[in-house]
């Protein structure tokens, strides 16, 4: 189902925990990085491939956040709106980006390029307001280096 | 002498009588007359319904586990029709509901238990039924919308 | 060894084992630290936080089911301090649990209620709107509430420990988790055994036989004995209004603990179907009518005097069923050897376990025994799961509980027993070569031939044998005749000074072993016989054309008297030309032996309406037709006190016995002396003639082959025909 070299990585997880189910995390970033996201397919495989139920991939999937559901764009904007942030001004770069992409907040802009998420601190207290592109963080916003670092990506 | 005594005690009784006569009335021409009723007389229930004409009771079976004379038989059922369409005013709905008023002591104690209000004592007092049979009161014939108010009675306002 | 501790729980100090949860000692010692998600023998979860109390030297409030107890330990579980969390907990859970309790099915019952009602505030402290979920049906028999759930994972818990159908899980997180089944859509495809259903502290899971019907506090429970299968479960028959609402299990003290199967749990309603035969039939011109029981009782007892006058006593078989109560049966088989005075009195059963018990050489394991302390459990055969859900479940507390070692030998790969199992798969059919392996190393080469097991791997089997010290084997039916045998000498050939042998045979009815005790033979006439030799059959409560299928149709047709005592119009009461109307387990008292051997108690949960009797009335007034007065007493308790003085393993068993100790094991005579040259000659031939070439089976059999069968009982259960598509019509195949 996937690439020979992510079948291999997946092997090579799987021999490491003495519980296979153990692996699940790892294999699943695997997985989404493979796809992009997780279907109910890759589910099903994963499920599978480990040994496990269909149920209990499915019930690890929903916990954490960072595993998608669905499909989503090809820079996913991790907007953090909790109090630091907040009281720092994210609400402007929230709209600002809202209004210049044209999507809100678990959107993702037609030309599947941008996602918007909303999430909860990211830790950067002290540089806020902050947002995570994909893995990357960048601190300090203002609506005007918003634009910059969005049209930067390549 | 004791022809004397009886005319004395004739004449002491008509006085009483007589000092009556002036005086209000207390009895009233029933049933030419309606019967005056307070508020809080705990007469034949009423099961009630709500503002959209949904039955209240959801069929809890609290007053029937509150009647100190086993006078309620309830049997709940489920309609899980949405809320316009159903008897109730929630999925569960009572399918049938006795009351045995050869039982019933009009204690009260059902309205009290009734969590939702479906269940109050109403002001009808005019108990007496040819046959057994005919205590037991169904559903139908204790729901709001089924009963009017005898025209024998009148509630003090 | 334990080792005890000393510590002080709210300034007074005790003494507890070292390392067991706080909280189990604190209930143990009479404590009460209120709790939602601790359930007894699952793995802590610390989910609710309503066991919080105060530790000396740790900074915050701990949670009592999870901490374990150590030397010095200094516990408060009462201050304001701890009232003011619990407060705050409730609180918490009740955030977003709907106040339905009117409508709510757990609603007198509800551990939320008390929780609410004892620790909770009067005015919940949250403003916000609660969160709205419908409520829907994960299969047939369970619904789901989502919004009543309060997340203390104590169902996924029972599925996954003690069922192992890993059935269930949490979608999501924080407050918008939800439990879900394991199909794609979130519906359940599992046993359907409603252990959930029993554990769910809230209404969040629910029975769909029991809601909406009643409440807690209009039904009566009775502790009855399950009419199932042979484990013997102990369940409340809930009963309102003359009609079983729904059996349960709440309750510690019987040997399954708190659990049932989806039988013992959704299968009696037939007790209220309104099919059941509720007055005597007669069959006038081909057709059965009805009659009067003096009609009725005449005619069954002139014609079975005439067919004896004509024919001899001999030409009269009488058969019972296996899930009648042994009073039934002791009284059957007096009215067949005393009354009539033929020795065809036999049980139908499934499979001939009388080799077994001729051959016992050691002691029958009760679930109490596979549950205690640490063994090797060895199955032979079977298939626990789907036909005796008790003992799967004993198993896999056993190996999680204890690390008991489970080895399973089997023609096929079982489903839903425990993964740390060992799995010998070996040919169909080849159980009788394991056996002989087991008795007789020197033919371990053979065996390998015809099991398909290498030399080595039988031998791992023996030297696991060799290593356990505690010993329980477990024969499924699939092991028959010498085989048999063999496995009930496995007590001689393997008990030694330091290790203790017992067995268990996985036998299918609820009385198969009482049907055995009380003297019924397995030996039925042959079908060809009937209308030839045998004349008329006495039939109790048996249905041998579902059991054996059309080969009796015939022979039943060829009877000149056929007597059926009946539930239910089954299709060999089709042939009868009388049919007694008689009265279920739920409605008589009496008692069953389990697959164990432990004598439990049948009590009468309701009235039985119509002109039903019990069988053991019908049997006395038909005997007293014939001219006989039955030296049988007048209740199910002088009864019992009658046979254990007469029957072998059962003296001294009284209802007071029963009652004070939940099950009584009756006492088996066990063979001291092996002739081991003729069991072994007799083995080696039934091993000569096994078909050596069979193909190996790989598929494991479905989910539901036991459990989703088809019964003359479990037929007229509605949930059960709603559930399985069970049309009117019967049909065989699916006995």
């Amino acid at each position: 189902m996937f690439s020979q070299q992510a079948e291999r990585e997946i092997d090579r997880l799987l021999a490491r925990y003495p519980r296979k189910r153990s692996a699940i995390i790892p294999v699943l970033f695997i997985a989404q990085k493979e796809r992009g996201y997780l279907s109910d397919d890759v589910l099903e495989y994963v499920a599978k491939r480990m040994g496990l139920t269909y149920l209990d991939v499915v019930t690890v999937v929903s916990f954490y956040t960072m595993f998608y559901r669905r499909p989503i764009g090809k820079y996913n904007i991790q907007l953090c709106n909790n109090v630091s942030c907040m009281l720092c001004g994210s609400e402007k770069i929230q709209e600002h980006i809202e209004r210049k992409l044209g999507i809100t907040f678990g959107q993702t802009t037609p030309d599947g390029r941008f996602t918007l998420t909303e999430v909860q601190c990211l830790g950067s207290c002290g540089t806020a307001p902050v947002m995570q592109v994909n893995f990357d963080y960048y601190e300090n916003l203002t609506p005007e280096n918003v634009d910059q670092i969005l049209d930067s990506l390549p | 002498m004791a022809v004397l005594n009886v005319i004395k005690a004739i004449a002491k009784g008509l006085a009483l009588t007589a000092k009556h006569i002036p005086q209000n009335r207390i009895t009233i021409q029933y049933p030419d007359e309606p019967v005056l009723i307070e508020r809080r007389f705990r007469g034949l229930h009423i099961l009630n319904l709500d503002e959209n004409g949904k039955e209240k009771c959801v069929g809890c079976y609290l007053c029937a586990i509150a009647c100190p004379a086993d006078a309620i038989y309830i049997e709940a059922a489920e309609d899980p029709r949405p809320y316009e369409e159903r008897i109730g005013v929630d999925r569960r709905y009572a399918k049938v509901y006795n009351i045995d008023y050869g039982k019933c002591i009009f204690c009260g104690y059902c309205e009290e238990a009734c969590p939702e209000d479906a269940i109050t004592m109403g002001p009808d007092f005019e108990l007496a039924w040819e046959r057994r049979e005919d205590m037991i009161l169904t559903k139908d014939q204790l729901l709001a919308s089924n009963r009017k108010i005898s025209p024998r009675l009148k509630l003090i306002p | 060894m334990t080792e005890w501790v000393k510590i002080t729980i709210d300034g007074k100090s005790y003494s507890a084992p070292r390392g067991r949860y706080l909280l189990e000692v604190c209930e143990e010692l009479g404590i009460y630290v209120p709790n939602f998600c601790y359930y007894y023998k699952l793995p802590p979860q610390a989910a609710c936080r309503m066991c919080l109390v105060r530790i000396e030297n740790i900074r915050k409030l701990q949670t009592a089911c999870t901490v374990r107890v150590q030397d010095g330990m200094v516990v408060t579980t009462n201050s304001d301090e701890i009232i003011g969390a619990r407060q705050g907990m409730v609180d918490f859970i009740l955030a977003n649990h709907p106040l339905d309790c009117p409508m709510c099915d757990k609603g007198g019952e509800c551990e939320l209620q008390y929780m609410s009602l004892t620790y909770g505030n009067l005015f919940g402290r949250y403003m916000e709107t609660k969160e709205h979920r419908d409520e829907y049906q994960l299969s047939p028999f369970i619904w789901l509430d989502p919004q009543r759930c309060i997340l203390c994972y104590r169902c996924i818990r029972v599925c996954d420990e003690w069922v192992g159908d890993h059935a269930l899980g949490v979608l999501g997180r924080g407050a918008h988790s939800e439990i879900i089944g394991n199909k794609r859509d979130g519906t359940l495809e599992c046993e359907n055994c409603g252990n959930c259903v029993e554990v769910c502290p809230v209404g969040a899971l629910t029975s769909a036989n029991f809601r909406f019907r009643a409440r807690p506090w209009d039904i009566e429970d009775t502790i009855t004995t399950c009419t199932y299968c042979a484990d013997g479960c102990q369940l409340k028959l809930s009963v309102r209004d003359g009609k079983v609402v729904r059996a349960w299990a709440k309750d510690m003290t019987g040997i399954n603990m708190e659990f049932l199967c989806l039988k013992g749990r959704y299968g009696n309603e037939f007790v209220n179907s309104p099919d059941r035969v509720h007055a005597p039939l007669i069959r006038r011109q081909g057709r059965l009518e009805q009659a009067s029981w003096d009609e009725a009782i005449g005619l069954v007892a002139s014609r079975l005097k005439e067919i004896t006058a004509t024919h001899g006593a001999e030409s009269i078989a009488c058969l019972g069923s296996p899930r009648l109560t042994n009073e039934v049966l002791y009284v059957l088989n007096k009215f067949a050897r005393d009354v009539i005075g033929t020795p065809w009195i036999s049980h139908i059963a499934e499979h001939d376990w009388r080799p077994l018990f001729n051959m016992l050489t050691a002691p029958l394991a009760t679930q109490n025994d596979i549950r205690s302390g640490k063994k090797t459990l060895l199955l032979i055969g079977g298939n626990p799961p789907e036909y005796n859900p008790l003992t799967a479940y004993s198993l896999r507390y056993a190996v999680r509980e204890n690390g008991s070692r489970l080895i399973i030998v089997n023609a096929r790969p079982l489903l839903r027993l425990p993964e740390e199992s060992e799995f010998f798969h070996i040919r169909p059919g080849s159980e009788p070569a394991l056996l002989l392996a087991l008795l007789d190393e020197s033919q371990l080469n053979l065996v390998a031939e015809i099991t398909n097991l290498s030399v080595e791997r039988l031998g791992a089997l023996r030297r696991a044998l060799e290593e356990s010290e505690d010993l329980v084997v477990l024969i499924g039916p699939e092991v028959s005749g010498a085989a048999l045998e063999a496995a009930g000498a496995l007590g001689a050939r393997w008990a030694t000074e330091r290790r203790r042998v017992r067995l268990l045979p996985l036998m299918r009815f609820n009385n198969s072993l009482g049907a055995l005790d009380m003297g019924l033979t397995g030996d039925l006439p042959a079908p060809e016989d009937i209308g030839a030799h045998i004349k008329a059959l006495y039939l109790v409560g048996v249905d041998p054309i579902r059991t054996y299928g059309d080969r009796w149709r015939e022979a039943l047709a060829r009877a000149e008297f056929v007597v059926v005592h009946e539930l239910f119009t089954t299709e060999t009461a089709e042939y009868a030309h009388v049919v007694l109307p008689a009265m279920s387990f739920a409605e008589i008292d009496g008692t069953f032996t389990n697959n164990a051997g432990q004598v439990q108690r049948v009590r009468r949960a309701l009235e039985s309406g119509g002109e039903r009797r019990p069988d053991w009335v019908i049997l006395r007034l038909v005997a007293k037709g014939m001219g006989v007065e039955m030296d049988v007493r007048g209740s199910a308790m002088a009864m019992l006190k009658d046979l254990a003085e007469r029957v072998p393993g059962y003296e001294g068993i009284t209802y007071e016995q029963i009652d004070a100790e939940g099950a009584v094991q009756t006492h088996r005579a066990l063979v001291k002396e092996v002739s081991w040259n003729d069991l072994l000659d007799r083995l080696n031939a039934q091993v000569a003639a096994l078909d050596r070439n069979r193909d190996m089976l790989t598929e494991p059999p479905a989910l539901g082959t036991g459990l989703f069968e088809r019964g003359t009982l479990i037929e007229h259960v509605p949930l059960m025909a709603q559930a399985f598509g069970w049309d009117g019509s019967r049909s065989r195949d699916d006995r």
